[in-house]
């Protein structure tokens, strides 16, 4: 796809996100909008080898939603790429349905590991990478995680043995949006520097702007070292909802009626 | 007579359940290739020095990190390997709880949680060392089963068998070089419990070496005209209750020992398995009660603290069916 295409694409995927969101009644729209573009890209742009008839397929690469509440938009691209119907999309955190709150792996095709719980999905990442050598095949292992999941003490843990295991194929993201549930990050608990930290345990650390599509294609298509890699991915909670942007509340804001409405008529304009 | 007993067992050189888990690791890695172990730091501990030499490629030492340990074990699984994830029972159930939770129970892989110097079988360096809450952290999390051989020579046979199991598993193992009384070739199923030695006059359940003193104690009673039935709970869950209450309907009295909280362990779940019963029972349980471990010089003093020993197992039990 191109970029236009997948500027397209992405719009539609926050609608049907803010559309899932307002009728469950709950779920993270802050993490969903911020990873909005990197989700779509990873998906989308070819970067990932997937094939959603055969969700087992032994030649696919590995994407794992370590920040689990950022789901909502995960699932509708799944559901988009085929993985499952989109009209399943409108059941999410509903009861019987398989699109749980927080991602439960088994309960739909396409989704890697359970999470919800932080800090778990780089270590499952690298476990899967592992697994790959020994069969000496390369696929790519790509882990996203949020920025507050870093003040996690097993991330570090992985960081540390990624890089011991110097596992090439292995790519972690960090959706840097700023905020965590209680506030700011760097109010919260500071991550800064984030980038030098990775860099001092081994890893290639790239920063780029995580809306910016052109960025985005041009980092993914990058030549891999011989370690793993890091893009600090810098983005914007709730992106595209102006009265929500740089609040410090933006994780988890309640999408009533008004907000709905209101969001609904800003994504439409521009997206 | 004896089906599971070597029948002169006391002579025998004692011998390490952690022993037999490095030796038939190695044995089980070269039939079944699929065969990881990974341990965080604790490779001679564990013993895992032949495998690491055997299996070279197989082996993972992920550092002092035992959250990682189980996030890769997991991992690896979801590729098709079947991890042997070993440390301390203490570390590996406390400190990786949660991993073990969601990256393995809830995704019912085949990760073996592997659980060493369990119990109070690491005397020398106290409580921080020992485990005695491992099975409560265990057994409370569905699709895992949880295991706990009785001696080196069931040590030995269970390896291969949770290998070939497709479930997560918990082994517990102990470190201390306890009695070799389970025959060699004796064979047992997974969830079903041995009874080692029948008796009429109360049933007593227990698991891991401790049963070494309580087929001392059971020896030393049938002089008092007290016969133990001796039931070896290997498989803690699921737990064969059948077997118990079949015994418990013969003799109606019921003893339950452990080296683990009374609160969470073989007790709590044995008692509260026991419903629906049309007759009555008294109901005795030894163990540790609420407390935690503590340092001591060798393995049996410490059992001794606790009242765990073959001497205080005979007294206790004579005050009881008394």
């Amino acid at each position: 796809m191109e970029i236009n295409d997948l500027k397209q694409l992405t719009k539609k995927i926050k609608l049907e996100v803010l559309e899932m969101i307002h009728r469950a009644g709950s779920g993270h729209l802050g993490s969903s909008f911020s990873t909005a573009e990197m989700l779509v890209a990873l998906y989308f742009s070819g970067f990932l080898r997937l094939d959603p008839k055969k969700p087992n397929w032994d030649q696919k690469d590995y994407f794992l939603l370590s920040n689990g509440h950022a789901c909502p938009t995960l699932y509708a691209i799944l559901a988009y790429k085929g993985f499952f119907p989109t009209e399943d999309l409108q059941k999410f955190r509903q009861i019987g349905s398989n699109l749980e709150g927080h991602p439960k792996k088994n309960s739909l095709p396409g989704i890697e590991i359970s999470s919800g719980s932080l800090g778990m999905g780089l270590s499952q990442g690298i476990g899967i990478a592992l697994g790959l050598r020994l069969k000496n095949k390369n696929n790519k292992v790509v882990v996203m995680m949020s920025d507050g999941e870093q003040q996690e003490g097993a991330i570090w843990e992985a960081v540390m043995a990624a890089s011991h295991y110097r596992l090439k194929n292995l790519m972690a993201i960090i959706d840097r949006n700023g905020t965590q549930i209680g506030g700011f990050t760097e109010k919260q608990l500071a991550l800064e520097p984030l980038k030098k930290k990775y860099e001092s345990f081994g890893w290639q650390v790239i920063e780029l702007d995580g809306h910016n599509f052109g960025q985005i294609l041009k980092v993914l298509n990058k030549k891999l070292k011989d370690r793993p890699t890091v893009l600090i991915s810098h983005t914007i909670g709730c992106r595209g909802i102006s009265f929500m942007e740089g609040k410090a509340n933006v994780h988890h804001p309640k999408v009533d009626d008004v907000f709905y409405q209101k969001a609904l008529q800003e994504l439409e304009k521009d997206g | 007579m004896d089906k599971f007993l070597i029948s002169d067992w006391q002579l025998k050189e004692k011998r390490a359940l952690r022993d037999a888990f490095g030796e038939a690791l190695v044995e089980v890695a070269k039939k079944e290739k699929k065969v990881i172990a990974l341990t965080a730091d604790l490779e001679t501990s564990t013993r895992l020095e032949l495998f690491h030499q055997t299996f070279p490629e197989r082996f993972f030492q992920v550092g002092v990190a035992e959250q990682n340990l189980i996030g890769i074990s997991a991992g690896l699984a979801m590729q098709g390997f079947i991890p042997f994830a070993c440390s301390f029972a203490t570390f590996i159930t406390g400190r990786a709880w949660e991993q073990i939770k969601i990256c393995v129970a809830a995704n019912n892989l085949p990760v073996k949680i592997v659980g060493s110097h369990a119990g109070l079988s690491h005397p020398s360096d106290g409580f921080t060392a020992q485990a005695t809450e491992d099975l409560a952290l265990m057994q409370v999390l569905p699709n895992i089963k949880v295991v706990y051989p009785a001696d080196f020579n069931q040590t030995k046979i269970l390896i291969e068998k949770i290998t070939n199991c497709n479930t997560p598993i918990y082994l517990r193992i102990t470190r201390e070089p306890t009695e070799v009384f389970i025959k060699r070739n004796s064979s047992f199923t997974i969830g079903e419990a041995q009874i080692l030695k029948e008796g009429s006059t109360a049933t007593i359940v227990s698991a891991g070496p401790l049963l070494a003193e309580i087929l001392k104690a059971a020896a030393a009673l049938e002089k008092f005209k007290i016969k133990l039935e001796v039931i070896n709970l290997h498989t803690i869950k699921p737990l064969d209750e059948k077997t118990i209450i079949r015994s418990l309907s013969k003799t109606k009295k019921l003893i339950v020992v452990e080296d683990h909280q009374l609160f969470g362990g073989l007790a709590s779940s044995i008692f509260s398995s026991l419903k629906n019963l049309n007759f009555m029972y008294k109901c005795m349980s030894l163990g540790i009660n609420d407390q935690f471990g503590a340092t001591a010089g060798t393995y049996i003093e410490l059992l001794k603290k606790f009242s765990l020993d073959s001497n205080s197992l005979i007294k206790k039990i004579k005050n009881f069916v008394g």
